[in-house]
């Protein structure tokens, strides 16, 4: 069972005062996952575990030694905090320190669920089966993934700084897929309620694609005007935007938001006027995290697991580790309105911190998956994308595939399946050239509407399927 | 594992870092000395791992095994950077030190799997931790179709230690800060660098094994893995070119560090990388291609290493990873033409040095090497103890392995090599058979299909081939081809002297994605017409 906040606040207690130095700090994060696999409509692997990482941190004269462990006696502590110590003696000053997290008020976030915390193997089995048979009864094949877990993370450090955070989640991923290997479906549903996750609903979808992407033939490579469902979206946003979306990255001259010459884009138009992109850790539809900070660029993401800890002293922005997230809009309506900004780069520049990218939410449309098929001449649905790599991290150029069903819309309507593409494409083009979006929807751990834009640029064919 | 740092950035989604950093950083961290968890005897663990296996009998379970392992590793970080607004050059320490220690219970129950894991290493929690993984097996057998089956494997009781000469875990910390110093003091020698960064990573596995076959095992794998990156920028032109100094990750010590030329070669690595800003594009089109052991190592881990999972193969990652294309068995295994007769490849947790080099596996089976393919024909997928009869093999290849006591074990790759070619092939023969083409070096980006087919490889450095010659440094290049059609066209392989073992640290695989590390050694190999793009 996952200790409570009174727990926590006395394990943290501990450390610190055991720390040998007046800048220390500790992180703690309790976990708990259970979750069920299965292929070829039978379960594989199947299991459940706990886990424990503590990490203290050790800070004399701008040098900071970090130690991780899974042990919370008072030896431990004592042992980490010791080692932590020599360290940092050991260690070179860092430049960017910038001093310990001042107190800070953390967004509320409601994200906990004791169904489950606690769900077990056997609870997932309807679930399981959901998925199984209705696929058994059309003569396909299930493959799955069910899991569900519990987090407690607790932060705290000499300089009075304190936070406790606990949430779950619960994902479901399917794919379905015909015997002869013809035809592949997906679909996915994940919440932090497990209560939440509409398995049979899911099995429909996916059960749905594997039929018909049958038959498929391929199209010739070249750009096209797409739709992209979801969770499409959020694979080609996941990738750098908030890397990008740092100020250092961006007056560096390494990011997409580089000027030519020097300097950055802000205040400028960079995308299709109806893109707004938001952070907000609240956000009942994918809560984040309320504190970030800690690493890569001041992008940073939710900090969970004690990781910007980690990363301290490396990434930049790594000294950010504890800061409180909230909202905050990046681009509005095409515009770029901020750069994320650490406290070192903010220091060094004369601005304001920003509270770290988490929680990324691209603000959709009116339209509906009908009337953007309708108003579609010619263009490719796309179910999701696969293996996405970075080509160009100056352009956002990325490359990956297809995947688990694309079809050709010819003069508004679904006309025939097709077989997998390699993208050659940036984000950056996709934004620019929006068609129309969906509401925003969760896919995945983003929230994003389904996107039509237009020329999207598809450079080979796959035999895959 | 949910506060492993692979679920962090899996969970954290649109997380800024996930991308530039999980390729230097993937795995999980560990390393202090003697807490509680200090080593613990023989004796101690044989008692602890008969808990588990006792309980499981009592139980009713038709096997168990049980893992209780100790995780360390360090990781010795440096950038440098401008300060900004002045001329002066910042050089930012980090190090992490960190260990986990746990046990991890596997149990056959009514032909089904369980498991179960705990960080809490006591015979209490270990009994305890069996009862839930028999609860899970039983549970899931309510949607068995087949019982799982086990290949046959001997009863061993053995022990065995990666081969080093220096402990990395031993060489003071202030020895490492001051290398890695001293390399990016030589690469900021060169004018128009901007950034270095560098790592040394070194991880040690203790691991113990003990199943009801009757085996105890206990095994110490240590792996170092050093790496550097120079970058220039142009502010004008908004471009910035990375070179990176490859270095081959190995099962080893710290010898492998101060031997590795990293930082006699800092140097060149930055001018490379100022030399890549002005290098011009590439004019895409059907180019032949002589790739470096240290680019083509990804190549053969994606589109052999990969396809030749019989896990996949079977379906097991069809909701994630992907499956192969090279499926079903009985039609490929001894018959399906993979490339030319030059290409002959090698399943192997038995070479010296290499990433994926053990004793035994996570399955207790001991460590094997064979021909995946012979002469061009495909042979024999890597296998697991619950996969051999499957494909009609009476024993497992070796290939079982988990990346954490609290992670489920399955199939993983080997190290998986290319034979070097026929004596007397030097990496110039083959430039000199190259008229219009491309020499590649180091890893960029890559990509491949779900099944294998198609994939698409950047390089870190590349320079044309004109008439038979090496001539200038090109940019923006990345190759895309069919695994069949590729490996057909491969026309020559550089002899045994040109021969390197370049590793992988951070393959991913599985749900809960595990990571893995393999290498892929080679020699210099020539392909035919492959088709280039320009990625500006």
């Amino acid at each position: 069972m996952p200790p409570t906040e009174k727990e926590c606040r006395g394990i943290a207690e501990r450390a610190l005062a055991l720390a040998p130095a007046d800048d220390a700090g500790v992180s703690l994060t309790f976990g708990r996952t259970s979750n069920t696999r299965y292929a070829n409509n039978e379960i594989t692997t199947s299991g459940e575990a706990e886990s424990v990482s503590v990490v203290v941190a050790v800070t004399k004269d701008g040098r900071t030694g970090r130690v991780t462990m899974n042990e919370t006696t008072d030896a431990a502590l004592e042992r980490a905090l010791k080692r932590a110590a020599e360290l940092a003696e050991v260690l070179p000053k860092d430049p960017e320190y910038v001093g310990p997290v001042p107190p800070q008020k953390y967004p509320a976030i409601v994200a906990w669920d004791e169904a489950t915390m606690k769900a077990a193997a056997s609870d997932r089995l309807a679930g399981v089966r959901a998925v199984i048979e209705p696929a058994a009864a059309a003569s396909l094949g299930a493959f799955g993934f069910f899991s569900n877990e519990a987090t407690v993370q607790c932060i705290a450090n000499k300089a009075g700084n304190f936070g406790f955070h606990r949430f779950t989640n619960a994902a479901y991923s399917a794919t379905v897929r015909t015997p002869d290997g013809a035809g592949s479906g997906w679909a996915e549903d994940a919440s932090w309620r497990i209560a939440e996750v509409e398995a049979p609903a899911l099995a429909a979808r996916a059960v749905q694609k594997a039929k018909d992407s049958r038959g498929a033939k391929p199209v010739e490579p070249g750009d096209y005007t797409v739709i992209l469902e979801p969770a499409a979206v959020a694979g080609l946003l996941g990738f750098n935007l908030a890397g990008a979306l740092s100020a250092r990255n961006a007056e560096e001259g390494r990011s997409f938001f580089s000027r030519k010459g020097g300097g950055t884009l802000l205040g400028e138009k960079v995308f299709h006027e109806s893109v707004t992109v938001k952070s907000d850790p609240s956000d009942p539809r994918r809560p984040g995290q309320p504190w970030g900070g800690g690493g890569g660029g001041g992008g940073g993401g939710g900090g969970g697991g004690g990781t910007g800890f980690i990363f301290g002293g490396f990434a930049t922005g790594a000294g950010d580790f504890g800061m409180a997230t909230g909202p905050m809009t990046w681009i509005e309506k095409g515009v770029l309105k901020q750069l994320a900004c650490d406290r070192y780069w903010a220091k060094k520049s004369g601005r304001e911190h920003t509270p770290a990218v988490t929680s990324v939410v691209l603000e959709g449309g009116t339209e509906s998956m009908e009337s953007l098929i309708a108003s579609t001449d010619r263009g490719l649905l796309v179910t999701n994308f696969f293996y996405i790599r970075v080509v160009n991290p100056q352009t956002m150029q990325l490359t990956g595939l297809t995947r688990d069903g694309v079809w050709l819309i010819e003069n508004g309507k679904i006309s025939r399946p097709v077989t997998n593409l390699r993208f050659n494409e940036s984000p950056g083009v996709l934004l620019a050239n929006v068609l129309g979006m969906t509401p925003a929807q969760r896919s995945g751990n983003s929230v994003v509407p389904a996107i039509k834009a237009a020329n999207f640029t598809f450079s080979s064919q796959s035999d895959a399927v | 594992m949910t506060v492993s740092r692979r679920e962090f950035l899996r969970t954290t989604g649109l997380a800024a870092g996930a991308a530039t950093l999980a390729p230097l950083l993937d795995g999980p961290f560990f390393s202090i000395q003697r807490l509680e968890a200090a080593p613990l005897t023989t004796a101690e663990l044989e008692a602890l791992a008969n808990v588990a296996l006792n309980e499981a009998r009592k139980l009713g379970c038709t096997y168990a095994d049980i893992r209780i392992n100790r995780y360390r590793n360090q990781n010795v970080f440096m950038r440098t950077s401008p300060d900004r607004g002045s001329t002066k050059v910042n050089h930012v320490p980090g190090v992490i030190e960190s260990e986990t220690f746990g046990f991890g219970v596997r149990v056959i129950h009514s032909g089904t799997w369980g498991f179960a894991a705990s960080p809490r290493v006591s015979k209490d929690e270990i009994a305890r931790i069996t009862g839930a993984a028999t609860g899970i097996a039983r549970a899931n057998s309510a949607l068995k179709h087949k019982p799982v089956e086990l290949a046959k494997v001997p009863a061993y009781r053995d022990t065995y230690t990666t081969p080093f000469q220096k402990d990395p875990f031993d060489v003071p910390l202030a020895d490492k800060l001051a290398f890695l110093q001293a390399v990016h003091e030589a690469a900021k020698q060169v004018s128009g660098v901007q950034t270095v960064q560098s790592a040394l990573v070194f991880r040690t596995e203790e691991k113990y094994f003990a199943s009801t076959d009757g085996s105890y095992i206990q095994q110490r794998i240590v792996q170092t893995s050093p790496s550097m990156t120079a970058t220039a920028v142009d502010f004008q032109t908004r471009k910035s070119k990375s070179r990176s100094f490859q270095v081959h990750p190995v099962t080893g010590g710290y010898e492998h560090v101060t031997g590795s030329g990293m930082l006699e070669g800092a140097g060149r690595v930055g001018a490379e990388a100022v030399e890549h800003l002005s290098a011009p594009s590439v004019e895409p089109g059907v180019k032949d291609l002589v790739l470096l052991p240290t680019n083509l190592a990804l190549t053969i881990h994606e589109s052999i290493g990969h396809s030749t999972e019989l896990d996949r193969v079977l379906g097991y990652e069809a909701n994630y990873a992907g499956t192969s294309f090279l499926a079903p068995p009985e039609k490929m295994m001894g018959k399906f033409q993979f490339g030319s007769p030059l290409v002959n490849v090698v399943g192997d947790r038995t070479l010296p040095g290499a990433m994926s080099t053990v004793g035994y596996d996570d399955d207790g089976v001991k460590a094997t090497s064979w021909d995946i393919i012979k002469d061009g024909v495909f042979q024999a997928y890597q296998t697991i103890r619950d996969q051999a009869h499957l494909v009609g093999e009476n024993a497992s290849r070796g290939c079982c392995y988990a990346d954490s006591f609290d992670s489920i074990p399955f199939q993983r790759m080997p190290n998986v090599w290319l034979r070097a070619g026929k004596d007397g092939v030097s990496l110039d023969d083959l430039i000199a058979q190259v008229e219009d083409g491309i020499l590649i070096d180091g890893r960029g980006s890559w990509s491949i299909d779900q099944q294998r087919y198609n994939f698409q490889f950047g390089g870190d450095a590349f320079w044309e081939i004109k008439g038979g010659k090496k001539g200038r440094m090109l940019a923006d290049v990345a190759y895309q081809s069919r695994t069949q059609n590729f490996w057909t066209a491969c026309a020559g392989i550089a002899d045994q002297r040109f021969w390197q073992n370049y590793g992988l640290t951070n393959d991913g695989k599985g749900q809960p994605s595990q990571t893995n590390a393999m290498s892929h050694g080679c020699s210099p190999s020539l392909f035919r017409r492959v088709n280039v793009l320009r990625t500006e």
